[in-house]
């Protein structure tokens, strides 16, 4: 099918039951709004992976060289033999060497090809915090420091001294740009993970699918002529008019998405199949529903959009040498195919997936696994990324040490969420001046633009024009 | 900034002639020492040419005007048709000077700079360069005079900025604001003559009123607040508005109206306070002209759908440092009585009746339970409910784990539902839960079980008390404590700098008591003579509340400051903390004086319990507690808008129970189900009546009418706050304290152009839509829960009704929608019942409660 039939297809499947005589107008106006609104001159889509638990980034990324002994003395049961370690070779060095996770294969690769980006010890941080500010109390800090549902959520708001703020700053973000989707504005933010605060806005609200596809009614035909007749019922009272407006708003909304769940399902069918082989994984199946979203951009006239998938059992208090290796394998298998897949859609450059995950783990061992920690080492894959690399700071690895928050090994971080996502919003056409809603601790940080991102393209709005 | 080289400096010789301004006020005398004030300097911004080369050379690419020279391009550029890198710019025009002094002006730059004043060179950097602040020297400037300005900028590479600012005599380093910027040879515009004469503006105490609290934007760290109302005149032609703000951390440097845009979304100006004429009472006329696109009745359909904001942008914070919505309120200076007050209906008129009278006051109507309230009258029904014994949630948990059953988070979701379906204290468990949307305590942030099930063993039993109790309980309650930071709030300690935690002291007055304005008996604003509300407390308020919440721990252990600090009832052989309130630390509590609402001030020196004693009594004797409590409580139960008259009937029996007695929860839950606007027919008609739902009531509603039960007989309803897979609500899982939604959350669009305020549809979504309805049809045909937990419909009583589709749907209508479903409706789902095999009773019966329990008619409580 062209895509312009196909909008105009799903347009009027989309005006469904209800539609009158009035559709070919309806459809005018909507495919006007569709090219009035389209700010972007491309498409961009950035891709949250959420690894809930807790990762022990401190095993992720692991010294070699002169750093090792220290390493494999302090996580005596823990430490990956050297041996085993993949070597990485960032372009530049702060003096240590380091390797990924002898399960981090595609990681690797990718890494050596450039197309992965580490950052070091980042987390959430309500202002820069030194050990002497940390242990003085003389900052403020983010609310229940080490709390899983607590920081899950401050690494998504990057707000983390406020229990008020129920949105993500990519949410905001998409607040500000989703005008740019025209029509099927509510397909800027998409889960694949489920609910989810980093791609949630004041106006943005997540959009599930699932693995298999999308979520509809269930034993509900959405086709407008059905024959089936309880659909053909449940559409009968979704077009009677109503004297209260409260039944008329929620007919609205109810309508609006049974109309979205057939144009996105018609959008994905009318796809060519993705011949990029991605792993039978959770994460694999997640991420390749991803690229099949992606693909069927187009077919929406969708320019910005944001997604979030999901890989959890990270918080590995004990065995974790049971757990760890296959979640990382997981996810850099999953990771690996999905990059391949955005290249096969012509887009490698277009997909930035960023990790993100509750906190770091303690450096010091309780046993067979570790507890809570705070800053932690993350992934930046795409083709836009200027990777190979190391950005931010490494922590340093000393029980007691310059970064250590008391004698745990749970690292204060060196670089904040903040930066992180200004980072990426930067790439994703975010301007300064929208950096006040998006992330409005920002300017309490040094640097706004850690440097991981490649920013070439031209943005929407300029600052300067107007104040608003 | 990129490392470039630095051998070509650019000096261009500038010779210009000097040219002293027009004076500009020509009737003020020379010598007069006031400062020209932002709002009559009438400037409009400076000229800006820039160009694609670092040279300022050729045709500029963008001439426009800048309202300020304050620009963070990092590595992009002014435009789309400017170059991110190897760009210059060139502002020209007239400086105003508002008095008369020596002045200096600075720059801000990354790269080149260089700024001439009346013709002189004064900072000249023209280099590449990171950032770096130049300053010229003091330049003389005589009051109301306009000097010529000039000002040219290059960007070599990388991150470029531009900001231009100067040091007034006798004041700060700032930004040189827009309204001392002219462009050249600029002569004001006269204000067009409007083609159609408006009617006359709305005065302070007509029109329709909005408000807008005004709270600090974005990154903005800033204690700033304000408010503003806007007065829309009747014929939706012009507005008067009026604003005040206060602590902004930086000089006002413009105030704009903007829009059309929804919250949280950026909008143009509609409407800029510098050019407006302006009343003897400080308010503003704006007289509505089309901007841009927008035309004026575009104007008024965006203030009156929402979708306006006022933004104060500041030198700080040039992209706004304070701002908010307008929002549609009450309002008005003299409060009059409602004139009608009509009786209570203590009588169900008809089973429909005694329907919804359950719908509002239970966890959902049975048949059963229609018939017996029918048959004794609701005064005789709510004696019994008032009376009726309860139980403990702790006691549910407590009996668990002597089973042998693991305690968790869940195990108080368990006990919530097996009261709120099974419990014969139907009123009281529905109360309580409307208590919990309004003394928010979330399972995000105290992940006890314990605490969860004391915070809601305490509010049910304080649900037929005192209000004054309430308030106490929910203070010292350790869920509560541990949820606001009341608990372990040390008191203040100047050697290393701590002051008492703000969080519980600022939340009890805005969201448990009084809220932020001060309100008429009937919920409306009062409005002072030059038409503004009237905030209930100040900052030196809540900062006085935060110094009485000290010195509380948590309970039952001894008092030492070690417990005090560091204890944590988590484990399972010490958990007496969550079970019994707080208990006083004295060492811990603050004895400074502290201030309280309506100039109380307590005294210095009083123990811990005489301070929260009269902090409490001073709340609760504020005029606002009766229509601020009363007027959520009657949203929880029976309406999202209530008009005034309503609210003030409830806040009378509030004040005084006919007793003497204030604050009486039985009498004000009596006034609010029995009042004529709960009990007549005649609201059924009207577009705004009713709310919508909540997803829990929706579905405790469907498994209480078909008396839904589990083999284990346990009701392990875990997990409804997922959206795809169930309901998108959970009891006790609010995510912030400001609940799942809003008491004043209006839904842009159709419901903002009703003017209706409508708090459960900010939960309502594309996801959530569907989610919830496959989550109720799943019910209906199979069940909630799994394996031996599976709770599951009883619809054995309505199967000899599948036979007539007719008396079939009749019977649901009652139960589920007190009679409302309208007749096409009914229709429809008669039809497609009949159409259903007549040998399989239960598929006709489930179809007919399936196209109910999902409709938009089922959703809205009416």
């Amino acid at each position: 099918m062209k895509r312009r039939d196909f909008i105009r297809n799903s347009i009027c499947a989309g005006l469904g039951a209800a539609a009158s005589s009035g559709a070919i107008f309806d459809l005018q106006k909507i495919l006007a709004a569709t090219k009035l609104s389209a700010n972007f001159t491309d498409y961009k889509a950035l891709v949250c992976l959420f690894m809930y638990g807790g990762n022990d980034g401190d095993n992720t990324l692991v010294p070699r060289g002169a750093g090792y002994n220290s390493y494999a003395a302090q996580r005596t049961g823990l430490a990956i033999p050297l041996n085993e370690i993949l070597p990485i070779t960032p372009l530049s060095s702060d003096g240590r060497e380091w390797g990924f996770h002898p399960r981090f294969t595609e990681m690797q690769n990718l890494f050596d090809q450039g197309k992965v980006a580490v950052l070091g010890n980042v987390g959430p941080l309500a202002a820069p915090t030194t050990r002497t500010q940390f242990q003085n109390g003389s900052v403020p800090l983010p609310l229940n420091l080490f709390s899983h549902n607590d920081q899950q959520v401050q690494w998504q708001t990057s707000v983390p001294d406020s229990i008020t703020t129920a949105t993500g700053w990519a949410g905001r973000m998409a607040d500000l740009m989703r005008s740019s989707n025209g029509t099927w504005q509510n397909f800027t933010s998409i889960s694949l993970g489920g609910a989810n605060t980093v791609n949630t806005g004041a106006e943005t609200t997540v959009y599930h699918v699932s693995q298999q596809g999308t979520i509809g009614l269930s034993n509900y035909d959405d086709n407008p002529n059905t024959t089936d007749l309880k659909s053909q019922a449940i559409n009968q009272i979704l077009a009677l008019n109503n004297i209260n407006e409260f039944e008329n708003e929620f007919r609205d909304i109810n309508t609006r998405s049974i109309n979205s769940n057939r144009v996105i399902r018609q959008a994905l069918a009318a796809t060519q199949p993705i011949t990029t082989v991605f792993p039978d994984t959770n994460l694999g199946r997640q991420l390749k529903m991803i690229a099949r979203l992606i693909s069927a951009r187009n077919n929406l006239s969708l320019q910005r959009q944001v997604f979030f998938c999901e890989i959890g059992g990270f918080d590995t208090h004990g065995e974790q040498v049971a757990t760890q290796p296959n979640l990382l394998q997981e996810l850099s298998q999953a990771v690996g195919a999905f990059y391949a897949a955005t290249g096969e859609l012509g887009l490698a450059d277009k997909v930035t997936t960023y990790t993100a995950s509750d906190f770091g783990r303690s450096y010091r061992i309780n046993g067979s696994g570790t507890d809570h920690g705070w800053g932690n080492n993350h992934f930046i894959i795409g083709g836009a990324v200027r990777g190979k690399q190391i950005y931010g700071q490494m922590p340093v690895l000393q029980i007691n040490g310059p970064n250590d928050t008391w004698d745990n090994g749970r690292w204060i971080p060196t670089t904040s969420t903040d930066a992180y996502a200004a980072t990426l919003a930067r790439w994703f056409g975010a301007t300064n001046a929208n950096f006040q809603t998006i992330l409005p601790n920002l300017t309490r940080f040094p640097s706004s633009d850690l440097g991981f991102m490649n920013v070439i393209t031209p943005v929407k709005s300029r600052v300067g024009q107007k104040i608003e | 900034m990129k490392a470039k080289n630095t051998n070509k400096l650019w000096i261009v010789v500038f010779l210009c002639c000097l040219s002293l301004g027009l004076p500009l006020f020509l009737t003020s005398a020379q010598d007069d020492k006031s400062e020209i004030p932002e709002s009559l300097a009438g400037g409009v911004g400076i000229k800006a040419d820039y160009f694609s080369n670092r040279e300022l050379t050729g045709t500029p690419v963008l001439t426009r005007t800048d309202l300020l020279v304050d620009f963070d391009y990092g590595s992009n550029s002014p435009a789309l048709s400017v170059p991110n890198d190897n760009f210059s710019a060139r502002w020209t025009g007239q400086i105003l000077a508002p008095e008369t002094g020596l002045y200096r002006f600075h720059t801000y730059s990354d790269d080149g700079v260089r700024l001439w004043i009346n013709g002189r060179l004064t900072i000249d950097n023209w280099t590449y360069h990171g950032p770096v602040l130049d300053t010229s020297a003091a330049v003389k400037m005589i009051r109301g005079q306009r000097y010529d300005i000039k000002l040219e900028f290059f960007e070599g590479g990388g991150s470029a900025l531009i900001r231009l600012m100067w040091t007034p005599p006798r004041k700060t380093q700032r930004l040189v604001p827009q309204a001392y910027l002219f462009p050249p040879n600029y002569v004001p515009t006269p204000t067009p003559t409007p083609t159609a004469t408006p009617t006359p503006p709305p005065t302070n105490q007509t029109g329709t009123l909005f408000l807008s609290d005004l709270r600090p934007e974005g990154s903005a760290i800033s204690s700033g607040s304000g408010v503003s109302t806007l007065r829309l005149a009747t014929d939706e032609r012009s507005a008067i508005i009026k604003f005040n703000y206060s602590n902004l951390t930086t000089p006002v440097v413009a105030q704009h109206v903007h829009g059309p845009a929804n919250p949280g979304e950026n909008g143009p100006i509609l409407f800029d306070f510098d050019t407006a004429p302006q009343l003897p009472d400080g308010s503003f006329v704006w007289t509505f002209a089309q901007v841009g696109n927008t035309s004026i009745t575009q104007i008024a359909e965006a203030i009156k759908t929402g979708r306006t904001y006022i933004n104060i942008h500041t030198s700080r914070y040039p992209n706004g440092e304070i701002r908010n919505h307008y929002r549609r309120v009450n309002g008005s200076t003299v409060f009059t009585p409602p004139t009608s007050n009509p009786p209570l209906s203590t009588v169900p008129r008809d089973d429909a009746d005694a329907a919804r009278f359950l719908t509002q006051a239970t966890f959902g109507p049975t048949k059963a339970e229609i018939t017996r309230t029918r048959q004794m009258g609701f005064e005789a029904w709510l004696t019994e409910q008032f009376n009726a014994p309860t139980t403990s949630h702790i006691a549910y948990l407590d009996a668990a784990r002597a089973n042998g059953e693991n305690i968790y988070t869940n195990s108080t979701m368990e006990a919530f539902w097996t009261k709120g379906l099974r419990g014969n204290d139907q009123l009281r468990q529905r109360v309580a839960f409307a208590m919990s949307e309004i003394f928010v305590v979330s399972n995000d942030g105290v992940d006890q079980p314990y605490a969860l099930s004391g915070y809601m063993d305490m509010l049910q039993a304080n649900a037929f008390g005192n209000f004054r109790e309430t308030l106490e309980n929910v203070t010292l309650n350790p869920a509560m404590g541990e949820y606001l930071d009341m608990i372990k709030n040390d008191r203040e300690d100047a050697y290393i700098g701590r002051v008492p935690n703000e969080n519980y002291a600022r939340e009890i007055n805005q969201l448990f008591s009084i809220g932020l304005y001060k309100l008429h008996p009937d919920g409306s604003l009062i409005i002072d003579g030059s038409g503004q509300p009237l905030p209930t407390y100040d900052q030196d308020t809540v900062i006085g509340f935060s110094y009485v919440f000290t010195g509380w721990g948590f309970g039952g252990i001894p008092v030492t400051d070690g417990n005090f600090y560091y204890h944590y009832p988590d484990d399972e052989t010490n958990l007496i903390g969550w079970r019994v309130p707080m208990q006083v630390y004295p060492y811990h509590h603050s004895s400074l004086p502290k201030k309280l609402l309506n100039g109380v001030v307590l005294p210095a020196g009083q123990t811990p319990e005489e301070d929260l004693e009269q902090a409490l009594d001073n709340i609760f004797n504020h005029q606002n507690v009766a229509p601020f409590i009363c007027k959520q409580l009657i949203q929880r139960l029976v309406t999202s808008n209530p008009s005034p008259a309503y609210i003030y009937r409830v806040s009378n029996v509030f004040t005084n129970n006919g007793l003497g007695v204030r604050g009486d929860m039985k009498a004000v839950i009596r006034a609010i189900l029995l009042d004529d606007e709960a009990r007549n027919p005649s609201q059924l008609i009207n577009q705004g009546y009713g709310k919508q739902r909540e997803p829990v009531l929706r579905f405790s509603a469907l498994l209480r009418a078909f008396d839904a039960r589990a083999v284990s007989q346990k009701y392990r309803i875990w997990n409804l706050e997922d959206p795809v897979y169930s309901l998108g609500q959970n009891p006790l899982r609010a995510r912030t304290v400001f609940n799942f939604f809003e008491p004043n959350y209006i839904q842009p669009g159709r419901l903002a152009r009703a003017g209706l305020i409508s708090p459960e549809f900010q939960i309502t979504n594309d996801t959530q839509i569907i989610g919830s309805s496959n989550q109720m049809r799943d019910i209906v045909y199979r069940g909630f829960g799994w394996n031996e937990d599976e709770i599951k419909l009883n619809l054995t009583d309505l199967l000899p009704l599948a036979a007539t589709p007719s008396q079939l749907v009749d019977e649901l209508n009652l139960i589920l929608m007190s009679g409302q479903m309208p007749a096409q409706m009914k229709t429809i789902i008669v039809n497609t019942v009949t159409q259903r095999p007549a040998n399989n009773s239960t598929e006709r019966v489930r179809t007919a409660i399936h196209l109910i329990v999902t409709s938009p008619q089922f959703a809205i409580q009416k």
